[in-house]
């Protein structure tokens, strides 16, 4: 079976290292293949998308960014499945054309070995504009409230992460010219597997698309400021023991890999639904 | 006696004066831990994406 059991079963090892709390993030783009889609796939790929979303909450993920192509099945889709599933969707520029307020979760706390986490996500508002299919949502630019929710964060938190559905190009502007940001995971604009760039005082990467591999970041964090590469033990001996480090490996989920036996078994039934639904459909 | 007394009065003092200053610095400490990040991205309605 396919890639989502082999992630769980990699995912179930990596969480149990009691060295390192972990925090599982789906950065963007998890549901759908393409901003829109026909209305003879909708169907089944909606499927797929509920099988995907069940399948990331059993592994532990409670939360994704909206990417540009999670909204293939509209605004309320996402909304019904988070209200269903629980499954936290987070968007900060997502907004209500008529009062302009988020429509989703704009920025979400997690404790993590005693730190506080802020995980903020950014939809690229460039794509709507250019498919005109805002009727029931609008997409703000980030410089319309990223340096706002920066601000209210900032001094509530220890770490912030950023999930963006920008290119690397804006990201690095992001970067730039919001100092309070300490990580930018990326979604979108396809780029494969992303080692780990430090811009100002932000570390931005991302991962190969379709599930093809896991990025395991390890963070010792010392406080915002600059960032080092390599494990605590190696900036100690760099004279850099002061500044928050990490390291970072991609991980292929690869078909030799064993399966997690709950999630092989969601997977199987969320196929035969897609095959069901096919079959009917002819 | 007074001048021993003096001075044990000017140090409470000094003390105080400097507890808000002690508490603020407590405050403005960075906190430092290690954790892990599993991430991934565009999985695009993959349910068997494999590398």
């Amino acid at each position: 079976m396919g890639g989502l059991s082999k992630k769980a079963y990699l995912i179930k090892g990596l969480v149990a290292d009691r060295a390192h709390a972990a925090v599982i993030i789906n950065s963007g783009n998890l549901l759908f293949k393409a901003d829109t889609l026909p209305q003879d796939t909708l169907t089944t790929a909606t499927i797929a998308a509920n099988g995907i979303i069940h399948a990331s909450q059993k592994m532990g993920a409670t939360l994704a960014g909206i990417g540009t192509r999670d909204l293939a099945a509209g605004v309320s889709f996402l909304r019904q499945s988070q209200e269903s599933t629980g499954f936290t969707w987070l968007s900060l520029n997502i907004v209500d054309p008529a009062s302009a307020k988020p429509l989703f979760t704009p920025v979400l706390f997690r404790q993590v070995n005693g730190l506080q986490l802020a995980i903020l996500a950014l939809t690229d508002h460039t794509v709507f504009n250019a498919l005109e299919r805002t009727d029931d949502f609008r997409v703000k630019s980030w410089r319309e409230v990223l340096p706002h929710a920066l601000a209210t964060v900032r001094p509530k938190a220890d770490i912030i992460l950023l999930l963006s559905n920008y290119s690397f190009v804006e990201n690095k502007e992001i970067a730039k010219s919001c100092s309070d940001l300490d990580l930018i995971l990326q979604s979108g604009h396809s780029l494969g597997n992303m080692a780990p760039i430090v811009i100002n005082k932000t570390l931005i990467s991302q991962t190969e698309t379709r599930g093809k591999y896991l990025g395991v970041m390890d963070i010792d964090w010392k406080g915002h400021g600059k960032w080092g590469e390599g494990s605590a033990s190696i900036q100690a001996t760099k004279g850099s023991g002061q500044q928050s480090s990490y390291t970072n490996r991609f991980i292929a989920i690869k078909q030799s890999m064993i399966d997690e036996p709950e999630i092989e078994a969601l997977v199987r039934q969320t196929q035969r639904r897609i095959d069901k639904q096919q079959r009917t459909a002819r | 006696m007074n001048n021993r007394h003096g001075r044990n009065k000017r140090l409470s003092l000094l003390f105080l004066l400097a507890l808000p200053f002690l508490a603020l610095s407590i405050g403005t400490v960075a906190k430092a831990a290690s954790f892990r990040l599993l991430y991934a991205n565009d999985n695009l309605g993959e349910l068997n994406g494999c590398g």
